[in-house]
């Protein structure tokens, strides 16, 4: 009965894009996944036949998308065969959607890459079991939907004690994310060195304290490269573990070189991406290459293919004029992105409070907007919480007749194509579901 | 420009208290002072810090994770009296959220110990079995206009009692307990409130309360602030009134 459901679900996803494709409009990237684990609830369960070498999972607040879209890459660009939810829907219905899209009965793949939502690794765990889960980091993310960072620490333990097979990958420079699975298998990735060589650039937002997860007391540091990742060590005794992926890392204005010593050597690497958090999901992802046996010219053959997905970095040509997107959804990140801005483009910032958003916006003035006072440009912002970024921007010290407000997201895209000569650079700052959005009516931009 | 005129402000263990934008609420004190050529000093307090009451007329706090909050609670105790000497001279006090709850008398968790507040606010909270998240509109008696607007998110319950007033009545939200439409809490002027998003920058009515209310304890004189243009903030702010939970 079980497997009847399990081929209906797959056949009725297939049906269902298929008449959602002809009516012109985006297979969304959950709706699907929605219909197949109504119709099928063990439909994941069934998924871990059609996989032969391994499920690996990658969670934690930023950088999932971009650490998955490398790991899934390095498989690709060496023959293996991949499915992978690259448009980061991470909740269990995105991943049943990617999955019934393209599962078949008679073909199997070698590995799943799969991102996770943090709170939902455990439900995920309860059908699909892991092989490989890696964590990137834990910040303050979305507090309106899990309440408190020690909460989503503890969700991700209660996901690793129910998957007793589980490899864990772990940022050994994230002070909550090394303590995970206490006495498991780990493996560490880490930076022992970081040389910022574009620019000196200075955070304006309140330090944070790190708490140890042990003692609780402040943590100190050794070195501190952003937010709480760095070398903590406390006085109870916890402290940063010794790194088998040990990154040295030169941050230039849009790549890095990235040497990596582990017990098997040392290898260089060129990364194509900007910024130290970038860099951080590079030496993730190249951990786990090298970790399943990948050589250094297999993993750079795959870094130097890989292109920037849906929003992460993704540079677009609409209609003749370079767009550079970049993803922000919570103070770390965005700040991080900020750093990183031209500010010689015209920036459009598109702030959604949609539940896939966080519905509460005021991340917006945990983030470092301040490193936006001296664009050159107005700054159009956007979205359904526009009036509330514009508010952010005046308070950030930019003043108030440059700042452009365009709720319409669709309107305001327009605004900028119509009214900029073809050679102005435009960068734009969504959060989640403005990304989706502008990805559906992108079409019309080109 | 009211420019001879000068603001002392102290914000109280930003490192560890900042959890929902708290820190535009200081920004937004500043920027609204420095607009009107008004000078604010600005002094971060932190663990073991002594505070001397003479020296600061508004005090923020800001919202923090329990393990912070307990932190807070007991460096609190050790700057009790100081912090009573500031309210009985009418400094201002702004509370949100878990430092709404430590001006109160105590908070009381499911399971272990009261923590104990300043007793500024006579008001107590227990911890609730649900999280009320969500936007809020509420009406207050002391601003025009009437009208707050925020983001809250606490499990905690807050009663007031005594010659503790409500900062304002909910429209939209739960507020205080979800029983009694109150919203925050007055006695003198130490304000707290569960809102958020952050409050002071989409209520700048309202930042100029509290900004007037300090200058007055300052300079014991009544002093009209300098109107600014305002549209941003009101543009932010209508768009939010009643906006759904």
């Amino acid at each position: 009965m079980g497997k009847i459901k399990f081929y209906l679900s797959i056949i009725s996803a297939k049906v269902l894009a298929t008449a959602i494709a002809m009516m012109h409009r985006s297979a969304g990237t959950s709706f699907v996944g929605l219909v197949v684990l109504k119709v099928c609830p063990k439909f994941l369960s069934y998924c871990s036949k059609y996989v032969k070498k391994g499920i690996i999972t990658i969670s934690g607040t930023n950088g999932k998308t971009t650490t998955a879209g490398l790991i899934a890459n390095i498989f690709e660009a060496n023959e293996q065969k991949v499915i992978h939810n690259e448009k980061g829907a991470n909740m269990l219905t995105g991943i049943a959607n990617v999955l019934a899209l393209n599962i078949l009965p008679f073909k199997r793949f070698d590995y799943y890459v799969l991102e996770s939502d943090e709170a939902y690794l455990t439900k995920l765990y309860d059908y699909l079991p892991s092989d490989y889960l890696l964590v990137t980091n834990l910040f303050r993310d979305q507090l309106d939907r899990y309440g408190e960072l020690d909460i989503t620490a503890r969700k991700i333990q209660e996901a690793i004690d129910k998957n007793p097979n589980l490899k864990l990958i772990l940022n050994a420079d994230d002070p909550m994310v090394t303590k995970l699975g206490d006495n498991r298998d780990k493996v560490y990735f880490g930076f022992d060195k970081v040389d910022i060589v574009s620019s000196s650039i200075a955070s304006h937002a309140p330090a944070e304290t790190a708490n140890c997860p042990i003692c609780k007391e402040s943590l100190k540091y050794a070195q501190r490269f952003f937010a709480q990742q760095g070398h903590y060590y406390c006085d109870c005794g916890y402290k940063r573990p010794q790194c088998d992926y040990s990154g040295d890392v030169k941050i230039f204005e849009d790549y890095s070189i990235l040497k990596i010593s582990s017990v098997n050597g040392e290898f260089e690497f060129n990364v194509k991406l900007i910024g130290l958090y970038n860099a951080y999901n590079a030496l993730a992802a190249i951990s786990l290459g090298l970790e399943l046996g990948y050589t250094q010219n297999q993993i750079q053959n795959a870094l130097n293919t890989y292109q920037s997905i849906f929003g992460r970095a993704e540079r677009l040509i609409l209609r003749g004029h370079q767009v550079l997107v970049q993803l922000i959804k919570n103070p770390t990140g965005a700040s991080e992105v900020l750093k990183t801005v031209d500010l010689s483009s015209n920036i459009l910032i598109m702030i959604n409070d949609n539940y896939a958003d966080g519905r509460d916006v005021s991340w917006l003035w945990d983030s470092d907007f301040e490193f936006l006072q001296n664009t050159k440009n107005p700054i159009v912002v956007s979205g359904n919480r526009a009036k509330d970024m514009a508010v952010r921007l005046k308070y950030a010290g930019i003043d108030a007749s440059k700042i452009i407000v365009i709720p319409k997201i669709r309107h305001a895209i327009e605004h900028l194509l119509t009214s900029l000569d073809i050679n102005e650079k435009i960068t734009i700052l969504p959060t989640y579901t403005a990304l989706l959005k502008m990805q559906t009516i992108r079409k019309k931009f080109l | 420009m009211q420019n001879k005129l000068k603001l002392s402000l102290a914000h109280l263990y930003p490192d560890l208290l900042n959890i929902y934008g708290d820190f535009g609420n200081v920004l937004t004190i500043q920027n609204r002072c420095g607009w009107r050529g008004i000078e604010v000093e600005i002094t971060q307090i932190n663990l073991g810090d002594k505070i001397d009451p003479e020296k600061f007329d508004f005090y923020f706090i800001g919202g923090g994770q329990d393990n912070q909050q307990i932190d807070v609670s007991r460096e609190l105790q050790l700057q009790k009296d100081a912090l009573y000497d500031a309210m009985n001279s009418y400094a201002v006090f702004l509370g949100i959220c878990g430092g709404y709850q430590l001006f109160g008398n105590y908070y009381q968790p499911h399971n272990g110990s009261r923590l104990m507040g300043l007793g500024l606010l006579d008001s107590y909270t227990v911890a609730g079995n649900k999280r009320f998240i969500g936007n809020v509109t509420a009406k207050t008696e002391f601003t025009m206009p009437k009208t707050l607007v925020g983001f809250e998110n606490h499990s905690g319950l807050t009663y007031l009692q005594g010659e503790t007033k409500p900062l304002a009545l909910v429209e939209i939200g739960a507020g205080n307990n979800n029983e009694d439409k109150t919203e925050g809490a007055r006695f003198k002027n130490v304000f707290g409130t569960y809102l958020h998003g952050p409050f002071l920058p989409k209520n700048p009515h309202f930042a100029d309360f509290l900004i007037k209310l300090a200058l007055e304890k300052r300079y014991n004189d009544n002093i009209e602030l300098q109107k600014l243009n305002d549209e941003a903030e009101f543009q932010a702010h209508i768009s939010l009134i009643n906006k759904a939970y």
